[in-house]
């Protein structure tokens, strides 16, 4: 990576970590203005990020998201944004203690475990790829930004069961909006993850040669995507809302994460950007 | 003598309530008092502000007589005897009235601190008066600093932020649980006084009241009162899995909500979350109903340890409050000085250039054809910037003398103006009603919403 780009990542990653700061001292303080400095952090910091990915680009002559961790960079930013739109439409600046450390955490692991090789594989230059990547990337971010409102919920729920009626209690955001956006945006991750194993199974027909291999990476997804489903339809019939929702929401991000960071290591997969 | 800010009153701390009301003026009496303050000698502006917990007068006028004058048409305006009010009044002048009027309109003089209904009434107070013509630019320079003092005490501390009054604190939980209290269901269980109020709080926000109380006739017509529903309490399983809210107060001995009826309700209400409060003593609900999931229940001690950790909280956002207002009065005071040299020294500015100009023209006459185009320029020029320079040691000695407090920078303004024979225009204060009345809007908008009125609690608690 040239330095211009790692210079903008890096600076980018210093926002992250500023609104981080931000975000968490807006939670535990009676300080309004330190959730508008959190957003207007992580606003320059999605920016640098933005504009890093776009000069990796053009060094590159193609999207630079050919490996898993690159992906990851990708999903920070993607991350970063969902909340800042979360935010803006729920008035719901206390996710931002829980959202923003998951942007910061993505980034700094995409970073530490390295780059991509200087060449697109073949493989990945399938009309496919492009769109198989960008909804499984838009899904996960949604997902990723719906785990961390549940936790937001799961905290909120105990302080009020507790009686805990403190600072943090009243900068979190209320329990019916927390509930209302876990749901909202695992119906948008969930349209958006069916789409891309839709995608992801034309693209596999195109270089594998047949739609559905039982590649352990496609089995893992299969089996979340069955999560999630199950999620909303237990919302549908059964309403399980609140700390049913979020319990069964954190399930599913942990299974989606495990199948990304976990199934390299232990199984053989076609799947993914280091195979040749 | 320029007029200054004067503030004559009493407040809760002042005075006990069997006094206040004896000089509290009605809205009738406003403007017939008001007309007798600015007919005082030597006062030029009148406005007062006349609530449950204050009686105060402000004008604008002479700081050597005014005060007592005000104090002296208080006694013959309610017709009580002489001195009678002397140990109660506060009478400040200047800077003190200033910092007395930012602090009241932010809140901070008021019983429960950070109340909202107080930056209301010094609008109302202001906006009569100035429908009576009393108003002028000391007061319009004041009362527009007063709001934009309040609006900043409300965005920069959080002193009005949370419930200190146990009816409200309940809206405050709720709205932790819903968002919006807007379209919920409240179910009010017996009708007593701390209910009602709790409920009123509810209703304000938009949440649709339905009443069960042991006396259908007087549950209806409280449901009516708030535009609500009436039905009967022994409805009420069926009613549990319906409401979002439950309020209960009745002085039944047992349980009224048990364990049971709620375990029953849960399951039909789908885990949608069910706040209960239960104002009662003995209680009315059993504290195990709060074993399901999506149930919270808080009792009378849960909601009074939260005001309490409130009450605790707004105390110490009142520090910074008043931080802010003491920075506002020195920043007000200093504007106010610097503003009180610019008459003069535009006065004194213009006769110099009058002379100068006349002088110079007569030269030219003088000169007639002689002179080019641009050497009669020069000699007008030269004209302006002898005045200039001769003034301009004397300009910044002014403006030294005005930034300071020293009285005595006003002996040093009467000397000049006596020494050039200085008319001095009639002083315009920058800001007119509709500005003071607009940045007064833009205080109540940093309120939010909060409708909480502590002061009623309050009332009630003392009536009891």
């Amino acid at each position: 990576m040239d330095t211009l780009a790692l210079t903008l990542l890096v600076s980018a990653l210093a926002s992250y970590a500023g609104a981080t700061a931000a975000y968490l001292a807006h939670v535990l303080s009676k300080r309004p203005i330190l959730a508008t400095i959190g957003a207007r952090v992580l606003f320059v910091g999605l920016c640098l990020h933005g504009v890093g990915k776009g000069v990796r680009f053009t060094e590159l002559g193609f999207v630079p998201v050919t490996n898993p961790n690159e992906a990851m960079n990708l999903l920070a930013l993607v991350i970063g944004i969902v909340f800042l739109w979360v935010s803006r439409r729920y008035a719901v600046p206390g996710l931002g203690a829980f959202a923003t450390p998951l942007t910061l955490v993505t980034l700094a692991a995409s970073l530490a475990f390295g780059d991509s090789q200087g060449a697109i594989p073949d493989a990945l230059r399938s009309a496919w790829f492009p769109i198989h990547l960008t909804l499984a990337i838009g899904a996960n971010a949604l997902f990723a930004v719906a785990a961390m409102a549940s936790v937001a919920y799961l905290v909120q729920e105990r302080l009020l069961r507790k009686k805990k009626i403190g600072t943090a209690f009243r900068n979190l955001p209320p329990l019916h909006v927390l509930d209302e956006i876990v749901h909202r945006l695992i119906v948008v991750g969930w349209l958006l993850m069916t789409a891309g194993m839709v995608a992801g199974a034309f693209f596999a027909k195109q270089q594998w040669g047949a739609y559905w291999s039982w590649d352990p990476r496609q089995t893992w997804s299969l089996l979340t995507w069955f999560l999630f489903t199950a999620i909303l339809h237990a919302r549908l019939t059964a309403g399980w809302r609140g700390r049913h929702a979020a319990y069964l929401t954190l399930l599913a991000v942990g299974l989606v994460l495990l199948g990304l960071a976990g199934l390299d290591l232990f199984t053989v997969t076609r799947h993914g950007g280091d195979y040749q | 003598v320029s007029p200054r800010l004067i503030c004559v009153g009493v407040n809760h701390r002042r005075a006990p309530v069997e006094l206040r009301e004896r000089i509290a003026f009605t809205v009738e009496q406003v403007g017939e008092a008001l007309l007798a303050m600015k007919g005082l000698e030597g006062v030029s502006e009148a406005m007062l502000l006349s609530t449950c917990n204050r009686v105060e007068l402000y004008a604008a006028g002479d700081p050597d007589t005014t005060p007592y004058r005000l104090g002296g048409l208080l006694h013959r305006f309610h017709d009580l005897e002489e001195g009678v009010l002397d140990e109660h009044l506060f009478r400040l002048v200047g800077e003190d009235a200033v910092s007395h009027l930012f602090r009241v309109a932010s809140s901070l003089d008021a019983i429960v601190i950070g109340e909202p209904q107080i930056l209301g009434q010094v609008k109302d107070g202001f906006f009569r008066a100035a429908g009576q013509g009393t108003t002028g630019p000391v007061l319009n320079k004041t009362l527009h600093r007063a709001f934009s003092v309040a609006k900043r005490v409300r965005t920069e501390t959080r002193i009005a932020s949370s419930a200190v009054s146990v009816s409200y604190a309940g809206v405050e939980l709720g709205r932790k649980i819903f968002g919006d209290i807007a379209g919920r269901e409240c179910l009010l269980v017996g009708a007593g006084d701390m209910a009602e109020l709790a409920a009123r709080h509810f209703v304000e926000r938009g949440a649709r009241l339905i009443v069960a109380n042991r006396s259908f006739a007087r549950g209806h017509r409280l449901a009516e009162a708030f535009g609500g529903l009436a039905r009967e309490l022994s409805e009420l399983p069926q009613l549990l899995e319906e409401v979002d809210i439950v309020l209960c107060s009745t002085s039944a001995p047992g349980f009224v909500i048990t364990r049971d009826m709620m375990k029953m309700a849960v399951k039909r209400r789908r885990y949608r979350p069910l706040f209960l409060i239960d104002i009662a003593v003995p209680r009315d609900i059993d504290p195990r109903a709060a074993d399901f999931e999506g149930v919270y229940v808080y009792d009378v001690d849960d909601l009074q340890q939260v005001v309490e950790e409130n009450i605790e909280q707004r105390r110490n956002e009142a520090d910074r409050a008043e931080d802010i207002v003491r920075d506002e009065v020195l920043k007000f005071a200093r504007v106010t000085r610097e503003q009180r040299a610019v008459p003069t020294i535009r006065a004194l500015r213009e006769a110099m250039l009058q002379v100068a100009i006349a002088e110079a023209d007569k030269t030219l006459v003088i000169l007639g054809d002689q002179a080019s185009e641009k050497q009669k320029k020069s000699v007008q020029a030269m004209a302006k910037a002898i005045v200039n320079k001769v003034l301009h040691e004397p300009i910044t000695r002014l403006k030294e003398q005005s930034a300071r407090a020293d009285p005595a920078s006003a002996d040093l303004f009467a000397a000049v103006q006596d020494l050039f024979q200085l008319e001095l225009d009639e002083e315009t204060g920058g800001a007119d009603t509709a500005a003071v009345l607009r940045e007064a809007e833009a205080a109540e908008d940093a309120l939010g919403d909060l409708l909480e009125n502590p002061e009623r609690e309050y009332r009630l608690a003392v009536a009891e």
